[in-house]
């Protein structure tokens, strides 16, 4: 079952070097359908990261900064795993300047929390925000794998090109994450 | 909720949730979920998990993230060959090329004028006009600057060109007084060519005539501005009866 991705990966990926080809040559719209193609995965991998607030701001981030450095993809990942290495990356700077700034005002990390749980209360039944809290409180790295795995659907491979780490390693968070996802709704 | 014992099957469950598996794997994992409860329950929970981060998940504003995009490369003017073989320059390269192409024109020409002017300086014009005055009997072809040397027994004349005003200013000042062949030499009068330094020698002159060279010669004012030394002319009179 290692060749088991096979249905529609293949064609997506196909597109996504067409439309960079024709980006380059100087077609804006091609750009256009990149963007439509790929944010709202983004946006997700955003959210279930922890980011909540200015997501189309780190969207639109993600997105200038992949076009300005597009020579340095050079089509060993797909399109969106890279988008997501250049997202994850941009979401570590923010948590290191929010720590700052947090750390300046002396602020206390419970406050936000309290607030965004107050506000999902309104928008989601209770079943969606035990799994949210489930999910928030994975390890990073069990939750940035668990959420390209079961959002986006993503192979051990490309979590691993995209997050940093190996085939074997993602496929240990991800089993972790599951267990404790679990285990947090048995309570 | 249990896990399933079936580890490869449980792996494919995401892959099943978006429908990313090929036709023979995901038949494989359907026929399993038939019989397992647990991998039902487990795709059933992945299914939540995704539905509810996409509530979560605000709607991104497209025409904003879209607002901010950098143009494509061939719009932004670095070297793109649109056509095989031809690169276009970058626009702040061309600028730089016109500079640099502008400024030699026009050190050519300021030094061009310079030199054209400083061999059309009073000097030389003077010395001319002097020269043909006083020696209006002894005229040469200005393409002659030569005379020879057994005729006339001066020194070599590497400063006759300068005596007829080629030489710019800047050149040393002479060691050597310009003899009269070399004066007559380089004097562009060829309209009346009584001798000529080509075809005729000085030893055909008559004494008379020498003398009356001779002193026209020390009427004329020294063309060399700074102080010559003194040469001695080897031109003798006395020989003269041998011509």
């Amino acid at each position: 079952m290692s060749d088991a991705q096979g249905r529609g990966k293949g064609s997506d990926d196909d597109r996504d070097r067409e439309l960079i080809a024709k980006w380059r040559a100087g077609d804006e719209r091609a750009a256009s359908e990149l963007v439509e193609r790929h944010a709202s995965a983004l946006a997700r991998f955003a959210v279930s990261s922890g980011e909540r607030n200015e997501v189309d701001e780190l969207v639109q981030d993600t997105f200038v900064r992949a076009f300005n450095s597009i020579d340095g993809f050079r089509g060993e990942s797909s399109f969106r795993t890279w988008l997501f290495t250049i997202e994850r990356r941009l979401l570590l700077d923010r948590r290191r300047a929010e720590k700052r700034r947090r750390d300046r005002d002396e602020v206390k990390e419970g406050d936000a929390a309290t607030e965004y749980d107050a506000l999902d209360s309104v928008v989601a039944d209770e079943t969606k925000i035990r799994l949210q809290q489930a999910v928030e409180r994975l390890s990073p790295t069990q939750r940035e794998v668990f959420t390209l795995r079961v959002t986006e659907g993503m192979s051990y491979k490309e979590i691993a090109d995209a997050v940093g780490t190996t085939e074997g390693a993602a496929r240990v968070h991800y089993h972790n994450a599951m267990r404790a996802v679990k285990e947090s709704l048995d309570e | 909720m249990n896990d399933c014992t079936n580890a490869e099957i449980r792996d494919r469950l995401p892959e099943l949730l978006h429908e990313r598996l090929n036709d023979g794997v995901r038949a494989q994992v359907m026929a399993h979920l038939a019989d397992c409860v647990d991998c039902r329950d487990e795709l059933a929970l992945l299914a939540e998990v995704r539905a509810a981060i996409e509530a979560r998940t605000p709607r991104v504003d497209l025409n904003f993230v879209m607002q901010a995009l950098p143009k494509p490369p061939a719009q932004s003017g670095h070297a793109v060959a649109a056509v095989p073989g031809v690169v276009r320059l970058d626009p702040r390269r061309r600028v730089w090329a016109d500079w640099r192409v502008a400024a030699a024109v026009t050190l050519l020409v300021a030094g061009g004028s310079s030199v054209a002017l400083l061999n059309r300086g009073p000097s030389a014009t003077e010395s001319s006009e002097s020269i043909r005055a006083a020696s209006s009997t002894v005229t040469a072809s200005a393409s002659t600057t030569r005379v020879p040397d057994s005729s006339i027994g001066v020194s070599s004349s590497p400063n006759a060109a300068m005596v007829a005003g080629a030489a710019p200013r800047t050149q040393p000042a002479p060691t050597v007084h310009p003899s009269a062949t070399e004066v007559a030499a380089t004097t562009a009068d060829q309209t009346t060519p009584a001798v000529s330094a080509s075809d005729a020698s000085l030893s055909n002159l008559s004494e008379s005539q020498l003398k009356a060279l001779l002193q026209d010669i020390d009427k004329l004012p020294a063309v060399p501005v700074a102080e010559p030394e003194p040469v001695s002319l080897r031109i003798n009179t006395r020989t003269s009866g041998d011509i």
